[in-house]
């Protein structure tokens, strides 16, 4: 009986240093309206052949980067880099420019520390110049 | 000093950690434009415009209640060059932490402001 007692007593103590152990975050980083990792051209003396209402967009496209932060509270010095996340973007989109991206930073501590740039937006394809 | 002091302030220093990321962009905004066709030729350009945003934790008391974000830092940019585009921009976020005494964590930005009109 005894036995049982404190072996459950023991789980909870284990649950409970777990849950202290857990913790997490997200930030809201803001909205960009263009990102480009990418030398795009943008003006219109270059552009104006295009079409620009043909032009292949994929929306909702979602990039990230990810760095572990820390190991067992001893911190690594590393952290996810922003272009990378957004040229993850752009390649999973399979174009050359990001727009209306919100951008967000998720963290979170398991005796690991983990971090995550995420951006999600519309990637947009220009066609190879002549 | 006494040992305990000793162990805990080293305890602290081996805890403390700090982060610099830099990334390079060839265009961002935060202003509502247009995604293509900017009139980039001829349009008013202001050079290696830099612009800031950081928060300091003090004790655990934070020197401000809202977060710095990276769309603070361009905003900034863009304000303090009076334009609507970043073009070929520096973006470095960083964060210093010291358990229980300090931290700090900030945007900077820095790239040549545009104003552009809209497109033809």
């Amino acid at each position: 009986m005894r036995n049982t007692r404190r072996s459950t007593r023991g789980w909870q103590c284990s649950a409970l240093a777990l849950v202290a152990a857990l913790f997490g975050c997200a930030t809201d980083e803001g909205y960009l309206t263009l990102a480009s990792t990418r030398a795009v051209s943008l003006d219109t003396r270059t552009i104006r052949e295009l079409d620009l209402e043909q032009l292949p967009v994929v929306r909702d496209i979602q990039g990230s980067h990810t760095a572990v932060t820390s190991v067992l509270f001893i911190p690594t010095f590393a952290g996810p880099d922003l272009e990378a996340a957004v040229e993850d973007a752009i390649t999973r989109g399979h174009g050359d420019l990001l727009t209306r991206a919100r951008v967000r930073t998720t963290k979170w501590w398991c005796l690991v520390g983990v971090e995550t740039l995420t951006v999600r937006g519309s990637v947009i394809d220009l066609p190879e110049p002549n | 000093m006494r040992a305990p002091i000793r162990v805990a302030l080293a305890a602290l220093l081996a805890c403390s950690a700090g982060c610099a990321t830099h990334s390079h962009f060839e265009a961002l905004s935060t202003e509502r434009v247009p995604s293509l066709g900017y009139q980039l030729e001829g349009a008013r350009r202001v050079p290696d415009v830099a612009a800031e945003v950081r928060t300091h934790t003090i004790f655990w008391i934070p020197t401000n209640t809202h977060s710095p974000t990276l769309q603070d830092a361009v905003d900034a940019a863009l304000k303090r060059g009076g334009g609507n585009v970043l073009v070929d921009v520096d973006v470095e976020h960083w964060w210093v932490f010291v358990p229980f005494l300090y931290g700090q964590e900030g945007w900077r930005v820095q790239g040549d402001v545009v104003r552009t009109g809209d497109p033809d």
